[in-house]
């Protein structure tokens, strides 16, 4: 199946010395919830900004759906940010003054046309129907977890890029965050979750591990599941990518 | 779309009142103080200049140096004519000689008396201004030295003629008209055998116009008169009109630079507390130039709203001014609004884009990053 996301040696340094990517080459299937895993600062969250088209690698190749957007424009990684990825972040970044409704809306804005019905009904979808019209302030943390998931997910985006998704949130909330995850893996949206959690990335269908900066090779006894597929830098947990 | 766009910004304007109400005011304080001088400039100055000139005649016609003692009462008219007429506030002729009058030698004037009323509005009478041909004005010295009081008859012996005068009304003006007694013009004619004559002729000239423009005007049309500056008067007048309008310019720089700067370090405080929002915008997909225009669009909210309080304001300003200097109301400017906007949307417009330029450079990923 040709690849949505492969990156070829990508690394980026930071002010020339701190090597937070070093040559990582992964590939990432339609449809397939990859989790990236590894210590505090080995690298994910750099990772998960290059394939957001938010930050510019130092060096390497990135090919999201069959361009390589290391070669993009600001204009036109705007125009990728909006069309091709959604964000979830650890601390839910939502706009203080916008209702959870308004703040799904925003990304519909900047994306092409507001649709308030559709937006209603995203946030239905991940169990806050009763709360369209409250202020984050008056929303718990899952909760507005929840708003930046349906935001995330408005305009079917080709990826959901989520950096430590559920940090911030007790069991009870990261349950339910995680149950959505499912349903919309089910559905077959392409999900990249970073996180450090053993038990939140091995509900993924693979761990991409990182530490300083590399890709963590596979583990020898592990290598006779590979021999089918075409990861070879990665641990394949269950196989189940829709095809 | 449209929709979304005032959504956005209404919400955003009422979640942050108190630095909104902040940036409105210093805004207004510019535009006040801009709109004020402006007023005073335009409304002030003008009355000022009219006070001032109210001082008296600036300008003396004299015969021109080999020309002969006497000017003919006839030209007059060059006065009227349509190329000085608006340049001049008002003029009076005079017929001076010097006569006998209770055996002293003593300068006697013959005039238009509205004229001089007009010319002269300082000029205080006691009694009242003469009406008829047999009347005649005393200057306060000459009263005092010849003992002369209202309803006294005066005699003024010139050569070998005579007329006799009552006296309507005792002349005060603090200057060398209280030596000396006035009569009307024809009256002095006929006293000293000079017909048709006159010695001077004092003009105004309005305050609106260029003294040195009049003078050349002047000289043109009626070249048998000699052209004579009131230096005193008219430097001074011009001096002083210069130097407030140098002070004002200065006041409403100053002010502007400092309302600008209170703007600017307001709406950098709130750019720099909201780049979490403007990250997370540009994160969504919004382009550098979306952002900005929604930081553009507050902007000019905020600079309309400042510059038509500041313009009210202003005015209100001006008023208190007015009335506490010249104790009435000053018309205001139609200049007033534009004005008043013009600045609160510039200072705004250019501070709040400043900041929106600083803010795109910071990169979304680094913000949002959160540690
Ligand atoms: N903007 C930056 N400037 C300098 N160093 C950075 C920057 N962002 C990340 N780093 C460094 O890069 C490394 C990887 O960071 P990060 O990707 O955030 O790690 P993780 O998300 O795995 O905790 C860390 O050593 C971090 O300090
Ligand atoms: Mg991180």
């Amino acid at each position: 199946m040709e690849p949505l996301i492969l990156s070829h040696e990508l690394s980026k340094n930071y002010n020339g010395k701190v090597c937070a990517l070093d040559r990582v080459s992964l590939e990432i299937c339609p449809g397939e919830w990859v989790a990236v895993m590894g210590a505090s600062g080995s690298g994910k969250s750099t990772l998960l900004n290059m394939i957001a088209a938010l930050d510019l690698p130092t060096s390497g190749a990135l090919w999201v759906d069959g361009v390589d957007i290391v070669t993009y424009t600001e204009e036109e990684r705007v125009r990728f940010r909006r069309e091709k990825v959604g964000l979830i972040f650890q601390h839910f970044y939502l706009i203080p003054y916008l209702t959870a409704v308004e703040n799904v809306m925003l990304a519909q804005y900047f994306h092409s046309m507001p649709d308030k019905g559709e937006a209603e009904e995203a946030l239905r979808r991940v169990g806050l129907g009763e709360r369209l019209d409250s202020l984050p302030s008056e929303l718990s943390g899952g909760e507005q977890q929840r708003v930046c998931i349906a935001r995330a997910f408005i305009n079917q985006p080709k990826i959901v890029l989520a950096d430590e998704p559920t940090g911030n949130l007790d069991a009870t909330n990261e349950e339910t965050i995680m149950k959505i995850f499912h349903h919309l893996h089910r559905a077959g949206h392409t999900l990249l979750v970073v996180t450090h959690d053993p038990h939140i990335g091995q509900q993924a269908d693979r761990i991409i591990e990182l530490d300083h900066g590399r890709v963590v090779p596979v583990v020898s006894s592990q290598r006779s599941f590979l021999k089918n597929t075409n990861f070879t830098l990665s641990i394949p947990i269950k196989e189940k990518h829709p095809t | 779309m449209r929709e979304m766009t005032w959504q956005i910004l209404l919400a955003s304007l009422r979640y942050r009142k108190g630095p909104i109400a902040g940036s409105v005011c210093a805004v207004a304080l510019g535009a006040t103080l801009v709109v004020a001088a402006v007023n005073l400039r335009l409304g002030i100055m003008g009355r000022l200049a009219g006070e001032l000139r109210n001082y008296g005649a600036n300008l003396l016609l004299v015969p021109q140096s080999g020309t002969g003692p006497f000017l003919n009462e006839t030209q007059l008219h060059n006065l009227e004519d349509s190329r000085v007429k608006d340049r001049l506030r008002g003029y009076v002729p005079f017929l001076y000689s010097v006569v006998k009058i209770r055996g002293r030698d003593i300068v006697l004037g013959g005039t238009l008396f509205t004229a001089a009323k007009a010319v002269h509005p300082w000029w205080q009478v006691e009694g009242r201004w003469p009406r008829e041909k047999g009347e005649a004005l005393v200057g306060l010295n000459v009263a005092a030295k010849l003992g002369l009081r209202l309803g006294d008859p005066l005699s003024a012996v010139y050569k070998s003629s005579r007329l006799t005068f009552s006296v309507a009304g005792v002349l005060r003006t603090g200057g060398s008209e209280e030596h000396q007694v006035f009569v009307s013009l024809e009256s002095a004619q006929q006293l000293t055998g000079h017909p048709g004559l006159l010695t001077s002729v004092y003009v105004s000239s309005s305050a609106t116009t260029r003294l040195d423009e009049t003078v050349a005007a002047l000289r043109k049309l009626w070249p048998e008169a000699g052209v004579r500056t009131l230096l005193q008067v008219a430097e001074a007048e011009e001096k002083l009109l210069t130097r407030l309008e140098i002070f004002l310019g200065l006041v409403a720089l100053f002010v502007l630079l400092a309302s600008g700067l209170s703007v600017f370090s307001t709406m950098t405080k709130e750019a720099l507390e909201r780049k979490v929002e403007l990250a997370l915008m540009r994160a969504l997909g919004a382009g550098a130039r979306e952002v900005a225009w929604i930081f553009a669009c507050e902007a000019a909210g905020i600079g309309v709203f400042g510059g038509i309080l500041g313009s009210a304001l202003g005015v209100l300003f001006t008023e208190m001014i007015g009335l506490s200097v010249f104790g009435s109301l000053v018309y205001p400017s139609l200049m007033s609004l534009p004005t008043g906007l013009g600045i609160g949307l510039g200072v705004s417009l250019f501070s709040s884009l400043w900041v929106a330029k600083r803010i795109a450079r910071l990169a979304p990923a680094v913000v949002l990053r959160g540690e």
